[in-house]
């Protein structure tokens, strides 16, 4: 939020007006307010002790005779009208700082120019320098409407243009009449909130305030930041009389305040606590606050009083409405909370705060891409949940159901989805929305259990959660367990809301699984008996938890389900530009781009926005680097570029930077691994057979001999980060060692050349995946019988294709192997000489498997003969990848039909155990598939 | 001899000087922090970021050991705190929270007691922080270690930082390269996939690390004259191309910093001149290449010439030889079944090769004829 630009234009608002609801009488506003009340209005000035009829303290006396063991006691009100104004706890009001000052008679509602010294109801504005009122009239020049953004008076200006400037003085015997407000600011008055009101046995109205105080009085005195109407609320309670309090002030948020207007001249802003004893500041949490007021009823008396009050009901010119509970009352069983209650609050943490706010917070205007940085934090709530409304709908109905049907039969929802899919937001945004309709009244009371199973100790836990939360209380858990049974069952109920139907959100409910699923059966079972008024929504993510359970258990929890799958590309899309709306920061092409990313990888939300705010943070990065930010539009926002090193940054697959950076020893250890491997055709090898390998080899190239002490460290090393996985190092010899990824050459394509000799001493490696998927079909394996020194040409025509399949190679490291042209392959045939050609023509959309057989004139775009011809130029040795159902004799046709004939092997392909594809060989390559024996012909 | 015993003690003087600064972190990472496209000043980006703007990060240092992770993100909480500060006014108080996963594997014990209070303590101080501005570094040393279990902590620490009132970064230190794949998938989508991958230098800036570290500073108290010499006869070492080869021996085997760092130039000084020498770089590197498992097999001959040829000797000291054997770790029972039996009549097996043992007798001038007989008539046997 850009702090600079609000309560300049929230004031000029203000003041373009005239002042009307500040000029009038506090009254007018409580009648509002409380219109059904009979209340007297605009008492004199009168000692808050009102005399009282004789009959009636006699009726009083009488009653406390009645109940003698009782003492006298507070009475405590939640509103109480005095002295013609109606306040409440939780009211800000001016507080008069001293006995008789200047002044408690003459309170101008209104302020007078500082120029012509009159009132009026001419529109006024607001200096942001010296806070004095200004007729627009009387500036010089006049103005014609209320200046938009920051103004500051002729004189203002003039004093920080350095010129010396005489202000208008006020005509001879006129004083200047201070607003309350000035007062304030000048440390005349105290401004306070009031936190309980209460009236003594002797009669005599008290309220519990807060203090709120000014930037020149903490510690750090005024900080350059501080906006002219800014105070602090202090955690310095004090007890008053009502009689000092002077009138409401309105002390806002930063939201509300930024939303205000027309609230008159006593509007206050207010962000930070300031801590009295510890001199730092806090910033205070709003949010928070607020379910936990919400949270009690109220309809507790807090004291005994309840009956003496309404005895002096009627005819006392006070106004009572439900007693309320006093901070006091919630202090003593708060630390009986647990964690998952989220009330709880942990002793000497208060002492946490800063002695100075920064002015970085408050003084920032943030670029697009910061709000972007921002708005894209896993954190920041969303306004508004795209693409879960059928599912939100759903649980909705089904919570309503449960509660709305008289007899609240239980029931369990079971709700799955993988990670990030948005399962728990869903349940809490629909349970906020019932939330506001339970506050409207349109719906029956309940109460709302959250609890999480990763944040439980035990499994066994979460009985002990539940009847905290339930009653407040803390037992153990057989107690737990007893009483939650006896509630469920019928027999003695738990806490105060007895009998209102309990919502138990269980997220991550697999956590619940123990040996005997004893948990799960209680938990489950509850809802079942009759009159248990309970409703179990369970979380997870397997979508098979149900199955896995007793039948007993699964019998009653498997019956109503919810899946959240995972999102695809344009939900995904969609989730992130309802986020970034009203920001211009990224390119469309660019959301576009990382939401396919995420939704072909795992349809994760978090991993979404994650990789976007990554990308942003790289933009960041480079216009702060480049420093001129705002030269032209282009560079400031998040382009493909950017999202690409965020994607790659993600994905990337740290063990071939570091196979590629081994010391030299290294990589020939991880070659003569690879060889042994091969040549035993087993899973692993011994050290003893490894470390000769490597001795053996080193000597043939005459390199240095390595210890096998060194050799055995490396090893270790080697191990330690997981690129091969060893035993202890301690078996010295014995040790078994395994390769932890697939053995792929391409890594050791920058060793030095004594390893390319030993690649080559003998051991071939069977297959190098074909990384690119998006070339055409190249889900295949490419042959490549001696692969040093191979270097791929990849031929697309489609560059978007090429884009994709580059940053592929990219990801596995190979993308120095291979070079990608964009290009019509027919075209670039005749020009272009090559070892071995491997072709995967289109074969024409997924009509192919519709086929009963696949003829060779089905590809696309031209027949198999003609691509055949056009590859026969490149290279002698041609691969052909073809679909499953194509004509084999067609194929083998086609290697008689060329001249000259071409020998011709052919392969099926299986991928995952499912028939996928046929390569078929022609030429040299043919020959040498079939003399290895690999496949027949 | 008052002006040798003057030199030896410049010349030890000098040494402390060099090994003061080859064992401070600061010295050894000053290089780092100049260049802008280091993992320091990635990290130190990131993390300035999320204090300037109040948002939750998380990151994993990856990497093979002894390449500087610890030390980049040491230097960084230490070093650059002060300018951290400078920039940020107070919010760069930063409060540091050490977890190593060695001590805390159990994941109830990282945070003590009972786990179910001390999520709830900690959050409370997420809380707490984060509506002060100060933002909490939590740095989780071996952090494939807390990826063990249900990973209850990890996931209350990045659950917790999905709440908008908590600021905090999270710092994973690994040295297995997978460490990120062990995280169970609601705690990884839970983690924002920042991974600073730390590889083995090259040998040119493993080279200008030397350099950096060897060289005396112009403003150390040793006479100026000295100083200038000894720079001189560095540079004149450095190069060389027999020093080219040296280093090239020595990375072969392990180009991390950490290594070079234990490269003890330093100690095979001449003591009397005071300057180094291309001699003492040879001393050190063969210092670095010896097998410890050799050497100790020359050290045992007698006790093994014993052991060999039993025979001649008697049972006592075959025994004892047996014994001492066992505990250099060259032999070792074949597998932990039968505990109570007697040590003699257990399996045992070889743990070096024979072609080790048979080089490392052949390096023993003192042994006797017989044995190497032995050895060969076995190996062919």
């Amino acid at each position: 939020m850009d702090l600079s630009a609000t309560p300049s234009r929230s004031k000029s608002g203000l003041r373009s007006s005239p002042r009307k609801s500040v000029a009038a009488p506090a009254v007018a506003q409580m009648d509002l307010s409380t219109p059904s009340k009979p209340t007297p209005r605009r008492k004199p000035k009168a000692p808050p002790t009102p005399t009282q009829s004789e009959p009636k303290r006699q009726r009083q006396r009488q009653r406390q005779r009645q109940q003698p063991k009782k003492p006298k006691k507070r009475a405590y009100y939640r509103k109480v009208v005095y002295d013609g104004g109606e306040f409440a706890a939780g009211d800000d009001v001016y507080v008069k700082r001293r006995d008789g000052a200047e002044s408690d008679a003459e309170d101008p509602e209104a302020e007078e120019c500082r120029v012509c010294f009159r009132a009026g109801a001419a529109v006024m504005v607001e200096c942001d320098v010296c806070l004095g009122g200004f007729h627009l009239r009387c500036v010089r020049p006049p103005l014609r409407r209320v200046p938009e953004g920051d103004w500051a008076c002729p004189y203002c200006e003039a004093e920080r243009a350095g010129k010396a400037i005489e202000r208008p003085k006020p005509p001879e015997g006129k004083r200047i009449v201070r607003t309350a407000k000035e007062k304030l600011l000048s440390s005349d008055l105290w401004a306070a909130r009031i936190e309980s009101l209460w009236r003594e046995p002797d009669g005599i109205f008290w309220a519990k305030v807060r203090w709120y105080i000014i930037p020149e009085e903490t510690a750090a005195g005024r900080q350059p930041h501080n906006l002219r109407r800014e105070l602090y609320r202090t955690n310095d309670l004090a007890d008053i009389e009502m009689e000092t309090i002077l009138r409401h002030c309105y002390v806002m948020s930063p939201k509300e305040f930024k939303d205000a207007s027309d609230q008159g001249d006593d509007v206050f802003y207010c962000e930070y606590e300031y801590d009295i004893h510890w001199h730092n500041f806090k910033r205070l949490a709003d949010i928070d606050d607020e379910p936990e007021t919400k949270e009690d009823p109220g309809d507790e008396p807090y004291n005994a009083g309840n009956d003496y009050i309404s005895d002096s009901d009627e005819d006392s010119e006070y106004d009572e409405e439900e007693p309320t509970k006093c901070s006091s009352a919630r202090t003593h069983q708060s630390h009986a909370l647990a964690a998952n209650l989220r009330k709880g609050r942990t002793y000497g943490l208060q002492k946490i705060g800063i002695r100075k706010i920064p002015e970085h917070v408050r003084c920032h205007q943030k670029t697009n891409l910061e709000k972007a940085k921002a708005t894209l934090l896993l954190a920041t709530l969303p306004k508004s949940l795209p693409c879960r409304d059928k599912e939100m709908e759903e649980i909705s109905a089904f919570v309503k159901d449960a509660i709305c049907n008289d007899q609240c039969l239980g029931r369990c929802l079971y709700i799955h989805g993988v990670p990030g899919t948005g399962k728990t937001m869903s349940v809490l945004a629909v349970m906020r929305r019932l939330r506001s309709e339970l506050d409207s009244g349109n719906l029956r009371p309940y109460s709302f259990i959250e609890i999480n199973g990763l944040k439980l100790a035990s499994p066994e836990n979460i009985y002990k959660v539940i009847y905290e939360q339930l009653s407040g209380h803390r037992v153990g858990l057989k107690k737990a367990l007893h009483y939650l049974t006896e509630h469920f069952s019928g027999g003695t109920k738990i806490g105060k809301q007895a009998n209102q139907p309990i919502i138990l959100l269980i997220d991550e409910l697999d956590l619940l699984l123990t040996r005997n699923q004893s948990v799960l059966y209680n938990i489950l079972d509850w809802p079942t008996r009759p009159n248990s008024n309970l409703v179990v929504i369970g979380i997870a993510n397997t979508m098979d938890l149900p199955e896995k359970l007793l039948p007993r258990i699964s019998s009653r929890m498997g019956i109503q389900r919810l899946c959240f799958g995972p999102y695809n590309y344009r939900q995904l899309q969609e989730i992130i530009t309802s986020r970034l709306k009203g920001i211009d920061a990224f390119e469309d092409q660019a959301i576009e781009f990382a939401s396919r990313k995420v939704a072909a990888m795992s349809g994760d939300a978090r991993r979404a926005l994650e990789i976007c705010r990554r990308a942003a943070e790289f933009a960041d990065y480079r216009v702060k680097q480049s420093g001129h930010t705002s030269v032209n539009r282009g560079k400031n926002v998040v382009c493909m570029g950017d999202i690409e090193a965020a994607i790659q940054e993600v994905f990337q697959a740290p063990h071939i930077q570091v196979m590629k950076n081994c010391p030299k020893f290294g990589k020939i250890i991880l070659v003569a691994m690879v060889h042994e491997l091969y040549r035993s055709g087993l899973g692993e090898v011994m050290f003893d057979k490894l470390a000769a390998t490597v001795l053996s080899w080193c000597h043939v190239n005459r390199e240095l001999l390595p210890g096998y002490d060194t050799l055995l460290k490396i090893c270790c090393k080697l191990g330690e980060s997981k690129i091969i996985l060893c035993e202890e190092g301690t078996k010295h010899k014995l040790q078994k060692l395994q390769l932890n990824y697939a053995r792929n050459p391409q890594i050791f394509h920058g060793c030095p050349s004594t390893c390319e000799v030993y690649t080559c001493s003998g051991c071939t490696f069977p297959a190098f995946h074909s990384s690119t998927p998006g070339v055409g079909e190249q889900r295949s394996q490419l042959l490549a019988l001696d692969q040093q020194g191979c270097y791929v040409v990849a031929v697309e025509i489609d560059p978007r294709k090429v884009e994709l399949a580059a940053h592929n190679a990219r990801i596995y490291g190979v993308d120095d192997m291979i070079e990608f042209v964009v290009a019509d392959f027919f075209h670039l045939a005749p020009s272009f000489k090559a070892d071995l050609v491997f072709l995967s023509p289109p074969w024409g959309g997924p009509s192919y498997s519709q086929a009963q057989v696949y003829s060779l004139d089905m590809l696309k775009p031209r027949d198999g003969f003609t691509i055949l011809q056009a590859a026969q130029e490149i290279s002698p040795n041609i691969i052909m990848f073809l679909p499953r159902n194509v004509d084999i004799s067609q194929v083998e046709q086609l290697s008689w039909l060329s001249s000259p004939p071409f020998d011709f092997a052919s392969e099926e392909n299986y991928i995952e155990h499912r028939f996928k594809g046929i390569t078929a060989y022609f030429g040299g390559v043919a020959q040498e598939v079939l003399k290895q024996g690999l496949i027949s012909s | 001899m008052a002006a040798a015993a003057a030199a030896a003690s410049v010349a030890s003087q000098a040494q402390a000087v060099l090994r003061g600064r080859l064992c401070d972190q600061a010295v050894v990472h000053s290089a780092l922090r100049s260049s802008p496209d280091t993992n320091y000043s990635k990290l130190k980006y990131l993390v300035a970021s999320s204090v300037s703007e109040a948002c939750n990060n998380s990151v994993l240092l990856l990497g093979p050991r002894g390449c500087g992770k610890a030390a980049v993100r040491f230097s960084f909480l230490v070093y650059s705190s002060a300018p951290l500060s400078a920039v940020f006014s107070d919010a760069g108080v930063v409060f540091d929270e050490m977890l190593n996963g060695m001590l805390h594997s159990d994941d109830n014990c990282a945070t003590k007691a009972s786990s179910d209070d001390n999520t709830e303590f900690m959050i409370d101080m997420l809380r707490e922080c984060g509506l002060a501005h100060k933002t909490i570094i939590f740095v989780l040393e071996e952090f494939d270690l807390f990826a063990q279990g249900k990973q209850r902590l990890l996931y209350s620490l990045l659950d917790a930082m999905q709440s908008l009132t908590s600021q905090a970064v999270v710092i994973g230190v690994s040295c297995r390269l997978d460490a990120d794949q062990l995280l169970e998938k609601r705690v990884r989508s839970r983690f924002s996939h920042r991974k600073l991958l730390f590889v083995p230098s090259s040998v040119d800036s493993l080279q200008r690390l030397m350099e950096h570290l060897l060289a005396l500073p112009e403003d150390s108290p040793l006479p100026t004259k000295y100083v200038r010499e000894y720079n001189a006869r560095i540079t004149s070492i450095f190069n060389d191309k027999k020093f080219k080869g040296i280093l090239s021996s020595l990375t072969d085997a392990d180009a991390t910093t950490s290594h070079i760092l234990r490269f003890l130039v330093v100690s095979y000084m001449d003591i009397d001149s005071g300057l180094l020498s291309m001699q003492s770089f040879m001393n050190a590197l063969s210092s670095m290449q010896r097998q410890p498992k050799m050497d100790s097999l020359q050290e045992y001959k007698s006790v093994q010439d014993a052991y060999k040829t039993s025979d001649k000797y008697s049972h006592t000291v075959c025994f004892r030889a047996f014994e001492h054997l066992l505990d250099r770790e060259l032999i070792s029972f074949a597998d932990n079944k039968g505990r109570n039996q007697a040590l003699e009549y257990r399996p045992v097996k070889l743990l070096i090769s024979s072609r080790e043992l048979a080089e490392s007798l052949k390096l023993n001038t003192t042994c006797p004829a017989v044995l190497q007989k032995l050895l060969d008539r076995e190996r062919y046997m």
